[in-house]
């Protein structure tokens, strides 16, 4: 009687070492939490030192950082906008003002990069707003959506 | 979210060597996007076609004309060979498929092998064990 509850016993423990195995084998390579990063980095590559003033013709030096950690390759594509105070802009609807540049990248998951950044923005403009959105080119290669993440510098431009 | 068609913006802002190169990055991206589907690693390949956008883009804002074609031509060079990649990356996805259902079939045989003879000689074993532990014992008889 007491063998057989033993043998019960072992056979329930490797079972449950079989799942076990089984499921880590199995579980697909992919993340939990898909995510993008975008970042404004100023003239030294640095968080924070972002220039207040420009001049009209002047060039604004900055840096972009995209991240990607949606678990699938993506064609990141930045579109830096002009506006102002009055610019309406968040996470489900893109600045309606005119893009003064752009710059991609594509990434697998797990990759980032930095991008340099060179803005003329033209038009002298006390509270100015330089508009960094982010937006993937769709699977199919043809169309792009707003991805929903944005950042914005404020300069004054003389 | 919302969406927009790309071709008529870049257009108007592109020469045409550009977007004949930057069109097509675009469709081996989507080359690519269907290989990861199919389980096919992308890091190389993402990092290669990255660095021909690059140039592209580097040769979107030059003023020079033969540092322009340069970059032009070497973003083709690479944009063609990660595209030559893409069935080589297939094949590899595949492999690996394949390679990963053998270890599942071949751990799972061990393993329900490993509970049957876990069953037939486990409490042989684990009584064996128990006796030779108390071996030394003595019992005594009290009447």
């Amino acid at each position: 009687m007491i063998e057989e509850e033993v043998g019960v016993v072992a056979l329930a423990m490797t079972v449950a070492s079989v799942a076990l195995v089984i499921s880590q084998v199995l579980v697909p390579r992919g993340v939990v939490e898909p995510f993008s990063e975008i970042g404004v980095l100023g003239p030294n590559m640095m968080v924070g030192d972002y220039p207040r003033t420009v001049s009209a013709n002047g060039t604004l030096n900055l840096f972009v950082y995209l991240g990607n950690h949606e678990g699938r390759i993506l064609y990141y594509v930045v579109h830096v906008k002009l506006g102002d105070e009055a610019t309406l802009v968040d996470d489900a609807t893109p600045a309606d003002v005119p893009v003064v540049a752009t710059y991609e990248a594509i990434l697998a998951n797990g990759q980032s990069c930095t991008i340099p950044v060179s803005i003329t923005p033209g038009g002298p403009n006390g509270h100015a707003r330089l508009i960094f959105e982010l937006w993937v080119m769709g699977e199919d290669g043809m169309e792009l959506e707003y991805h929903g993440r944005w950042l914005q510098v404020w300069i004054d431009i003389t | 979210m919302l969406g927009v068609a790309i071709a008529p913006k870049y257009h108007s802002v592109m020469a045409d060597g550009d977007e004949d190169v930057e069109a097509r990055i675009r469709t081996i991206y989507v080359r690519l996007v269907d290989a990861e589907k199919n389980g096919a690693r992308m890091e190389e390949a993402a990092a290669k076609l990255n660095t021909a956008l690059q140039m592209v883009s580097e040769a979107h804002i030059s003023v020079n004309q033969s540092a322009r074609s340069a970059l032009l031509l070497e973003a083709q060079r690479i944009a063609a060979e990660v595209e030559a990649s893409v069935p080589e990356l297939m094949r590899e996805a595949e492999n690996e498929a394949e390679a990963r259902t053998v270890l599942i079939i071949a751990v799972s045989s061990a393993l329900v092998a490993g509970a049957v003879l876990a069953y037939i000689y486990g409490p042989r074993i684990f009584w064996g064990l128990w006796l030779r532990a108390r071996a030394g014992w003595w019992v005594e008889r009290r009447d």
